[in-house]
Order: structure tokens, then sequence, then C-alpha cells
């Protein structure tokens, strides 16, 4: 059986996405463990989902730790939403700000560029987005990492993923009941980075 | 533990509000009054002569008193004592302060309102349960208990005289925030939404005084105020809890969870064209819905934590309730819970997200930063709990304490980025005029200026 550690920024989305894993691979186990809990480093799995939550990338608790001691050496595939993702920007030298347009519960219309954690979902679908900083648009995708979405309209960035190690970030909120095609999504991620 | 034998009979007798209030005043009790403002039905109970006492640390039952853990000992006696039966079995609340001791420790700084439990959950001897469309008939639930305990006599309830109201007034003496200090609260927020510690906060102040108008007359004058959803007259010590709350927080109901959150209000118009444009306002308002989904969705993530896998779902989104005088949206989830437990229940989903903010621990440090006291009841949750699990609680908004000539209420309102502070300011006004109208309020200027401006 796989194992999920599911890192919970002290969040109150944190069991709507533990509720779609479940959903989406009932025989997987999901272990949630709050961002400042050293236990989270006893724990062996083979995926990483990073919760969304207050605050800013670099106040995730452990999660910087857990990148540079596991993450990375073991290519753990990690997906992150909102605030996870931030991270991922973050980590990898992108600069994250409060943004234009913030929104907290709006549901708004996301493009996709064809990559394949979106294969057969349309090209334009809604989800709902639920954040004050994102990932400047001035940064120009870096060699580390690429934009996979953005906001119809804005050209906010809505997803992105790393060039050549399994990480996927998500700026909207795939687990909320007004967004659609988060099972689709979170599906192809597992069987892309987690089942090949 | 303790065997509880119930025993259920039936009497007609001419009930109303006025006599239910009167005999929680005079025999300890409480009275819950809920309603569905829509159709008018509702049910209701009063419980008399308090047997069982728990609060924070210690159940008090006959003439001992054992140090506990109030909600493990709740658990504890509704397991020994379930059976199919759908009569209360507790009345009781969880005061809004006691969030510290259901989240991790250290997480919140402490801070609490002296003047009642933190949590209190009574067993009565007696309950009365009366419904809105059946008067002159009640249901008589009388509580044995295995130990010795002093009885009462319910024929005194039912020939209770009621007293006459002799009216009186109230004085002001202050509000925990000054209009500055609200305002700057309100700036505080935005500043904390714009840099992402919270999507949004509910900021609250307490206003303070005193009366010389009877608790009871008190109760009358502010359940006549505006629609109750689930009301609550409660003596506890020397101390009173008066709610006229429109909000229900959770119900149980054959281990089915439902919550169903409001948010967004609109005026209704006598005028039908009118009103319907300004219905068509309402469900057309973009920041109406999405804080509504926001609280969804916190919600979802709440009762996920207890209920069966894949089993929460939103009923629909959004609903429209409609009352008198006004429109609200609102929605309703379900969901099926892995267990009927309720310190698993209330670690889940106290305090709710829709009076404290989201996310709601950082909502709740920024709360404790800006409002700089203890909420005490306010904002907690009253409700019953039946000897089946069944449950019903409602969230302690627009609601009076009182003790011994003093009273406290609060008001405030959700604080999101498009919050004018100046706004937010005066809708605590018109939230505390009808409480003021209602106590025969003196006027002060900074409590009303805004009020003739209409």
């Amino acid at each position: 059986m796989k194992t999920i550690l599911l890192f919970d920024n002290y969040d109150s989305f944190t069991y709507n996405l533990y509720d779609l894993l479940k959903t989406v691979k009932p025989d997987y186990k999901i272990i949630v463990k709050r961002n400042k809990d050293r236990e989270l480093f006893d724990i062996d799995f083979d995926m990483l989902v990073i919760s969304p939550g207050p605050m800013t990338w670099e106040e995730t608790g452990l999660l910087r730790e857990l990148f540079k001691k596991k993450i990375i050496p073991e290519k753990i595939p990690t997906l992150g939403i909102c605030l996870g993702m931030q991270f991922i920007a973050g980590y990898y030298g992108m600069s994250v700000a409060e943004v234009k347009e913030p929104a907290h519960g709006s549901q708004v219309k996301i493009i996709h560029s064809n990559d394949s954690l979106f294969n057969n979902i349309p090209i334009e679908f809604k989800a709902v987005r639920y954040n004050s900083l994102g990932i400047k648009k001035e940064n120009t995708a870096n060699n580390n990492i690429q934009y996979i979405a953005a906001e119809k309209g804005t050209g906010a960035i809505m997803a992105l993923k790393h060039s050549t190690l399994p990480f996927v970030g998500l700026q909207y909120h795939p687990e909320s009941f007004l967004s659609e095609y988060g099972k689709e999504t979170i599906n192809n991620f597992f069987e892309i980075y987690v089942e090949n | 533990m303790w065997k509880i034998r119930p025993k259920i009979s039936e009497k007609k007798f001419d009930w109303n509000f006025e006599l239910f209030f009167q005999a929680a005043e005079e025999f300890n009790g409480t009275f819950l009054f809920t309603n569905d403002p829509e159709n008018n039905t509702g049910k209701n109970i009063l419980g008399v002569n308090p047997v069982v006492v728990i609060t924070e640390d210690i159940v008090e039952f006959g003439n001992k008193s054992v140090k506990i853990n109030p909600l493990e000992l709740i658990d504890e006696i509704l397991r020994i004592n379930n059976m199919e039966m759908n009569h209360p079995l507790f009345l009781g609340y969880l005061s809004y302060d006691y969030k510290d001791q259901l989240e991790e420790k250290g997480l919140f700084a402490g801070l609490q309102h002296k003047k009642l439990p933190q949590i209190y959950f009574v067993i009565y001897e007696y309950y009365i349960i009366t419904e809105n469309m059946k008067k002159g008939y009640a249901e008589i639930v009388k509580l044995n208990f295995e130990f010795e305990h002093k009885k009462f006599n319910i024929e005194k309830v039912f020939n209770l005289e009621i007293e006459k109201n002799v009216g009186g007034s109230s004085k002001y003496i202050g509000s925990s925030l000054s209009r500055d200090e609200f305002k700057n609260g309100v700036e505080k927020i935005k500043e904390y939404v714009k840099q992402g510690d919270i999507y949004q906060a509910n900021l609250t102040r307490e206003i303070t005084g005193t009366t010389d108008i009877k608790p009871t007359e008190l109760a009358s004058r502010l359940s006549q105020s505006n629609p109750i959803e689930f009301g609550v007259f409660s003596k506890i010590n020397d101390s009173y809890m008066i709610s006229t709350t429109p909000e229900r927080f959770f119900r149980v109901k054959d281990k089915v969870l439902t919550t169903s959150p409001v948010k967004g209000t609109i005026e209704r118009s006598k005028n039908p064209v009118k009103d319907k444009e300004n219905l068509q306002i309402l469900l057309n308002s973009g920041k109406d819905k999405a804080e509504l989904a926001m609280i969804v969705d916190l919600l979802r993530n709440d009762m996920h934590k207890i209920c069966t896998d894949d089993s929460v779902f939103v009923k629909d989104f959004p609903m429209v309730k409609k009352l008198n005088n006004v429109y609200h949206l609102y929605s309703e989830i379900e969901g099926n819970l892995r267990e009927v437990n309720y310190e698993k229940i209330f670690k889940a989903l106290f305090p709710c997200g829709s009076i404290s903010g989201c996310p709601k621990v950082r909502s709740c440090q920024v709360i404790e930063e800006l409002e700089g006291i203890g909420r005490g009841a306010y904002t907690g949750s009253f409700g019953y709990i039946n000897f089946n699990g069944n449950a019903d609680f409602n969230i302690l908004i627009r609601t009076l304490f009182y003790e011994k000539g003093n009273i406290s209420f609060n008001v405030g309102g959700g604080i999101t980025l498009l919050s004018d502070p100046e706004m937010e300011y005066r809708e605590t006004i018109h939230k505390a005029n009808n409480i003021y109208n209602a106590i025969k309020m003196e006027e002060i200027w900074e409590e009303r200026y805004c009020l003739t401006e209409k």
C-alpha cells in the first residue's frame, strides 16, 4: 500500500484535500501532519501533498527542511496547493508577492497549456481561488519551473511544474466544491508521477 | 456511572413562552425554543431542576462532585444510556473561549471571559417538550436517577402564575472597543488579508450596561424583536443567558450531520416587483456568494474530519431563505458521521467558521489580538443532545448576558478585503440597535449617530 503525507499548514481546507485524495485513490494511506510536527520525519511516504494555508511560503514550519533532507534527494512526487504551490515556486527562486486581484471564494476561469496534468480536461474550466499572494507575473519561468495554467483575463499563474523533478503546484483550489475537474487533475497527477 | 431511566407522559395544558421563561427562572432551568421562520414550525424544550451539572473539570450530582473531562463524560453517559429515544438528555453550551481546550496547546492566548462557565451541560430531572403547531399539548419526560437528589414537583410548572411585566430601562456603560479602535481593527484585518494570513475574520465588540428590567421580561422583549431560529433562556447559577439567534450550527440525526451556513442578506419589499428585483440582486452578488462559498468549504473541511470518506456533500448552492423581512443566502451540507462522539464532533467543528474566520486557527489568533478580551459564551454554541445521540446546536449570536442587573452583549461582523471600516462600525450599531430597543437602552450618541441618516 502506498502512503501519502498530507502536510498541513494549519489550514481550514486540508481535510477537503484529504477527501479528494481518498476519493481518487481509496487504497492509499493518508497521514496528516501539521507543519511543526517533527514526527513527519519518521514517516515513510510515496507522495507529498502540501496544503494551502495562512501567511507566506517561508512560514511553513518544517517544510524547507523536509524538502532539503528528503523530498529532493529521494525525488518524492509532490503536489502543492495554493501556499503549497507558492512554496515550490519560492524555493526555486521565484518571487511571491501580493497580487493585483486577490480573490477569496470566487470562481474564475482557468486556461491550461495542454500539459499532461490536464489530460482529458477542457482547455478552459472553472475553479475557485483563495489567495492574496501569488507568483509575480514579472517572473518569467526559469530553468526549473514551467507554467502550465493561467487565469483567463488576468493571466495570473494558476499552475506550474518542475522541469525535471516530480513537483507540481496549483494556485487554485481543486478541492473546493465549486472547482471543476479536481478529481481528474489529481488522478492525472497520480498516473504521471506516482504510478508510472 | 449512572443508568438514567426516562419516563414519558403527555399533558394537556395551556403553555406559552412567557410561562416557560418564568419556569426556567424559578426552577433553575433552561428553555430552548427552535423555529423554522419560513413555515413557523418548531420545537421547544424546557428543562427544570438540574440534577447533573457538568462544567470545565467538575461534575456535580446529588451532593457529590467529581473531577472529570466534560466532553468525555458526556460521551460516556450517552454510551451507557444509549436507547432509541429521541428525547433530550443534555442541555448545554460550549463558550467560544472553550476552543482553547479543543485545539493544540499553545496556539491560542487563553483569553477568558469570567462571567459564565466555559462549558456547561446539564441533565435536568424534567423536560417539557412542546411544538409550535400543537398548542395546548406537551410531552413530559421525567428522568429517574440511581442516586439521591433534590426532587421537584412538576405540577409547580403547570400551576405557575405568570408575573406581570413591570418594565424598566437600561443604562449604557461602554464598549470594549471604541469607534476608532473598531475601525483600526477592521483596517488591521484587511492588512492581514492582503498579506495572506487570512481570507476573512469576524471582529466584534462587547457592549456593557445595567438594567432594572427583570430577566424574564428581557427574554420576552428580545424574543419579539427579530426572527429567531434557535433561542435560549437559561438560568445558570445567578446569571442568565438570553439568545435570539437566527443561526443554527449543526444537527445530528440518525448519524447524519448537517450544517447550514447563512451569508448575505437583502431587505424585502412590499412591492412584488421590487421584492423580486432585490432577490435577484442578492443572487447576483459575487461578494455574498464568495463569502458563502468560503464558509461552505470550511465546513466541508471540518465535517470531513469526522464523516465517512466521500460522504460529505453540498446539497445546493446557494439557496434562498425567505423570511418576513429579509432574504438570506444559505447552503446545506450533509455527511455521515463515522461515530456519534461529541468530543470528536466538537473538536472537529468548533468554533464555527462563520463567527471566527478562515483559515480558522489563524483567524482566531487575529481575533484575540484585536478584540483583546475573551468572548465568553458569545459565538459559542447552545443546544441539546438526545438519548439516541441526535442533537441540535445553535450559534450564540444576538445573545444577552445578565448578572444581578449587569448586562452585556457583543455585536460584530465578518470583515473581508472589501470591508469599509466606517460602514462595518455602523453595521454593529444597526445590529445593537435591535437589542437597544428591546431593552430600552438610554440613547448614546456614539452608538446611534448613523441611525437617523437613513
